[in-house]
């Protein structure tokens, strides 16, 4: 089924503006300057932060993952308290649906763009990049490619849903 | 994220002409790195901001309840499948506490009183599902829990 990205993006605005702002947060805890934010539109992309290119490959590649980390560490702790009344006890409130949706919004938007990944790419294969950012790095961009190519399959929703419903069912099965 | 394209080293800030930053492509001088980086922040982000901290501040505050109900709730079923019926029920009891309405948590509780021998429990809870639409797995649950009942009581009564 082929849902216009826009509808997609409208259905799930928090997570665009959660991006966004974290790209825009990094930025000024990286000391980047930044030009221009749109933390939403009906357009494609669906929100974007124009910045100057960062010094440091450690710097790009902070400003170019952290809405990643981001989102799905806020999607994962705002799903959590929904997943479990919805999925194990079938028992939710009208709350747990409203937090659920938030939840999913977020962390679907947690993979960065193909603009990212390249801009990230970029900045670890820099002759000046240390190692170790490569080692890390790598499987990260790989992944973020991934997620980027894989959102036309609905990759980034199921991610979304993953890290909402899966996430917190995983780990309640570990700790029983 | 977009980076912007960069022209090479410049002499002065592009901003202000001031002495640039080195090490930077884009010209800008230490002050004006620092406000561009600090972007600001539209007051009805803020606003945003506060509704999802709220949000999250939320679940955070129901996380522990909830997380306790889950690991009891499977608790129990582990209970169930070591015959350990009483314990189950004890377990689902704290469930049900929690949440009333978790019609699955209440069936297991019928099915655990009944094996631990608490029927009159059991044909509590059986009361309460009168009239009530369930699954189909869970009216097959209660229905066998029936059958086992009456038979029960039908060779209590020979």
């Amino acid at each position: 089924m082929i849902i216009p990205g826009f509808l997609i993006s409208l259905l799930t605005f928090p997570g665009v503006i959660v991006h966004e702002l974290a790209h825009q947060l990094f930025c000024r805890w990286a000391r980047v300057a930044v030009f221009k934010v749109c933390y939403f539109r009906l357009g494609n992309p669906a929100g974007y932060v124009i910045h100057e290119i960062p010094r440091t490959s450690l710097q790009h590649v902070l400003v170019g993952v952290g809405p990643f980390f981001v989102n799905t560490i806020l999607g994962a702790l705002i799903a959590f308290p929904a997943a479990i009344p919805l999925m194990r006890f079938n028992s939710p409130q009208p709350v747990d649906y409203f937090l659920a949706w938030l939840g999913v919004s977020v962390a679907m938007h947690a993979f960065p763009s193909t603009g990212d990944a390249k801009g990230i790419w970029s900045a670890l294969f820099k002759r000046t990049s240390p190692w170790w950012l490569k080692v890390i790095g790598l499987p990260l961009v790989l992944l973020i490619y991934a997620g980027a190519i894989g959102s036309f399959f609905w990759l980034d929703a199921l991610y979304g849903a993953a890290v909402a419903f899966g996430l917190p069912n995983l780990l309640v099965d570990l700790a029983a | 994220m977009t980076p912007a394209q960069e022209a090479p080293e410049a002499a002065a800030c592009k901003h202000c002409g001031a002495p640039p930053e080195t090490g930077y492509l884009n010209a800008l001088c230490e002050p004006c790195r620092d406000r561009f980086a600090a972007h600001p922040i539209p007051g009805w982000l803020k606003l945003a901001v506060v509704f999802i901290t709220a949000a999250s501040g939320y679940s955070m505050l129901r996380f522990p309840a909830v997380w306790r109900a889950a690991v009891v709730y499977q608790h129990g079923h582990a209970d169930e499948q070591k015959a350990a019926y009483g314990d189950a029920a004890a377990e689902y009891e704290k469930v049900v506490k929690d949440y009333p309405d978790a019609d699955e948590a209440w069936v297991r509780l019928a099915a655990a009183s009944h094996r631990a021998g608490n029927d009159r429990r059991t044909v509590e809870i059986l009361n309460q599902f009168r009239g009530k639409k369930l699954p189909s797995a869970e009216v097959g649950e209660l229905n066998g829990l029936i059958h086992e009942l009456q038979a029960s009581h039908a060779v209590r009564n020979q």
